[in-house]
């Protein structure tokens, strides 16, 4: 079995409020001082790959379009034993919308040829669309399955799959190829490299291919964007917290009881 | 501007989040001189789309097959396609939960269009374009977003918009759209679907909610928050952390890829506020955080804020609920 996992490179969601800044210019998010990560749903489905690498003897390649920095993302992926990583490379990615991140996936995804599992996060932690895993199901013509938390093989070229309904849990069996959107689950932390693998990844070479090899022309693709941002900007982030204080946690505990009991809620 | 509103009727009756699309979507539509239609789709539409009617939709379309059952995305988008090329409208919107979060973008897709998930609020600029606001950045920045093409598909996030009023008295009937046989595809085979397991109060209906994160520092700590909570009648939460490192189960999880909640009363303990829980329970009346550290941020959001071990402060907190109630 050959999966496939897209992963974003972007900047760390548990980065404090304070260094989220928009660029006057742009209009669009300027967060020069976060550190870059995986995209933390990326890390449940990469982890998910390389269990199923484990039991099942799965071909791991990651995949991902960004600009050059985001080969740092394909390092981590190869240090957690990925068996290959494919770049493609195009400064414009971010600013691409759903449709055309998925147009050029899956035209990666059709080069590499014999993909049976294509995985991603069931969102990206910068702007949580949610959108590029079903899209690229449409566009590849593959079965569809969102909200993994768990994948196991199962006969027949196809794999079981415990996923979130509303209100619950299914459970389903998807015939490959498929593309699957995994959620967090505490069973799919991405786990620690090894030193040498870390080691090892550094060293590597990673295939980097881009917009054009693939017949596609990403300016045209950014030009005829379906979804397009018009304004953005920052919330109020709320009012002032009233600190209830006291002498002893006794005089505190009291305190507090008596003010929910007036808020009269249960 | 037409609006249609997709309704699931997986539970028979219109649901409060298809009474909220309904009120924005009037809003909208009688600003710009347009109209409103609901598509229930299910198995038993009957109840649904009598809602629908009640709460004012101008037009309803009864999308109504035995095929529709057991969340079968195929299907369901072949329903959801059926009934947005019917109506014409020029946005199309769903209630944001675990299944339209794929309905949506495949049903763009197919319409040749773009889609907007996780929307809260709904807006229209100057020159009458549809605005689809969200929260990005896990909520530290909103963005207003266009679909350049027709029509608009969008999911909306529940508790966002204000429910349209009952008490439409106008006849209106449900037009009755023929899901075409569809041979099963057999590509997602939907062998079982099960509820997810919790104990006591539901989060989604509670009126008071204790959540619980990594300050908490062990697993079997949630105790003191099971013991607060059953004094209250409360539901109890977790945060994203808390649910990775296996210390709640993950349909306890609250935030913006958990439950949403908007609960009277939210007391979150150990839990540092990160803008992706925020989102998940920022509709909440009255926020009260208790974190050993002061700089958490979720002070911020916080009506009454305990800086303290809630070790000490939780357990004495239930004594004295439990002294001061009777």
């Amino acid at each position: 079995m050959h999966v496939v996992v897209c992963i974003n490179h972007i900047p760390d969601p548990e980065a404090p409020a304070k260094l989220f800044k928009l660029d006057a210019a742009t209009n669009r998010p300027a967060l020069l001082r976060a550190n870059r990560v995986i995209g933390p749903f990326d890390e449940n489905a990469l982890e998910t790959a390389l269990q199923l690498k484990d039991s099942a003897g799965a071909k791991v390649t990651a995949l991902t379009a960004g600009p050059a920095t985001t080969v740092e993302a394909l390092r981590k992926a190869l240090a957690a034993r990925s068996d290959g990583a494919v770049h493609v490379k195009e400064d414009q990615a971010a600013e691409l919308d759903s449709a055309a991140v998925a147009r050029l996936l899956a035209a990666a995804i059709k080069k590499l040829r014999d993909v049976d599992l294509v995985l991603c996060g069931r969102q990206v932690g910068d702007w949580d669309g949610g959108q590029v895993g079903p899209l690229l199901a449409e566009e590849l013509g593959f079965a569809c399955v969102t909200l993994a938390r768990q994948i196991e093989p199962a006969r027949d070229r196809a794999v079981r799959i415990a996923k979130e309904v509303p209100g619950g849990i299914a459970v389903v069996e998807a015939s490959l190829p498929a593309v699957v959107t995994v959620t967090n689950a505490p069973t799919n932390q991405l786990r620690i490299p090894k030193v040498k693998d870390v080691m090892a990844a550094h060293r590597a070479t990673i295939s980097a291919w881009s917009g054009a090899g693939l017949s596609l022309d990403v300016s045209e693709l950014a030009d005829n964007a379906r979804v397009t941002v018009r304004r953005m900007f920052i919330p109020d982030s709320g009012g002032q917290v009233e600190l209830i204080q006291g002498e002893s946690d006794e005089e505190v505990a009291e305190e507090l009881a008596r003010r929910i009991l007036a808020m009269k809620v249960s | 501007m037409d609006f249609l509103v997709i309704e699931l009727a997986a539970r028979d009756r219109l649901t409060s989040g298809g009474a909220e699309l309904i009120g924005g979507a009037w809003r909208l539509a009688s600003a710009s001189g347009g109209a409103v239609s609901v598509a229930v789709l299910g198995e038993n539409v009957a109840e649904a789309c009598r809602g629908a009617v009640a709460f004012g939709a101008g037009r309803v379309y009864a999308v109504e097959s035995p095929l529709l059952v057991n969340y079968d995305a195929e299907r369901y988008l072949a329903a959801a396609e059926l009934a947005a090329r019917e109506s014409g409208a020029s946005a199309v919107l769903f209630v944001a939960d675990a299944f339209t979060a794929e309905l949506a973008p495949r049903l763009a897709y197919r319409l040749g269009t773009g889609a907007v998930t996780g929307c809260v609020s709904l807006t229209l600029s100057p020159d009458g374009e549809l605005l689809l606001n969200r929260p990005v950045y896990g909520g530290k920045g909103m963005a207003e977003m266009a679909v350049t093409r027709l029509p608009a598909v969008a999911t909306v996030a529940p508790g966002s918009l204000e429910p349209a009023q009952m008490g439409g008295s106008r006849q209106v009937d449900a037009a009755p759209l023929r899901l075409p046989d569809q041979p099963e595809s057999g590509e997602v085979k939907v062998l079982e679907v099960r509820p997810e397991e919790s104990e006591g109060v539901r989060l989604e209906d509670a009126k008071v909610v204790v959540s619980g994160g990594r300050g908490l520092g062990e697993p079997a700590n949630f105790r003191y928050l099971e013991e607060l909570a059953a004094v209250l009648g409360a539901a109890v939460g977790a945060s994203r952390p808390a649910v990775d490192a296996g210390w709640a189960s993950p349909g306890m999880q609250v935030g913006q890829t958990g439950k949403t909640v908007s609960p009277e009363l939210y007391i979150a303990v150990g839990i540092s506020g990160a803008s992706q829980h925020l989102a998940g329970m920022g509709r909440s009346k009255h926020v009260i955080v208790i974190n050993e550290d002061p700089e958490a941020p979720f002070f911020k959001v916080a009506e009454l804020g305990v800086v303290a071990d809630y070790r000490e402060v939780v357990p004495l907190l239930t004594e004295k609920l439990k002294a001061l109630s009777h």
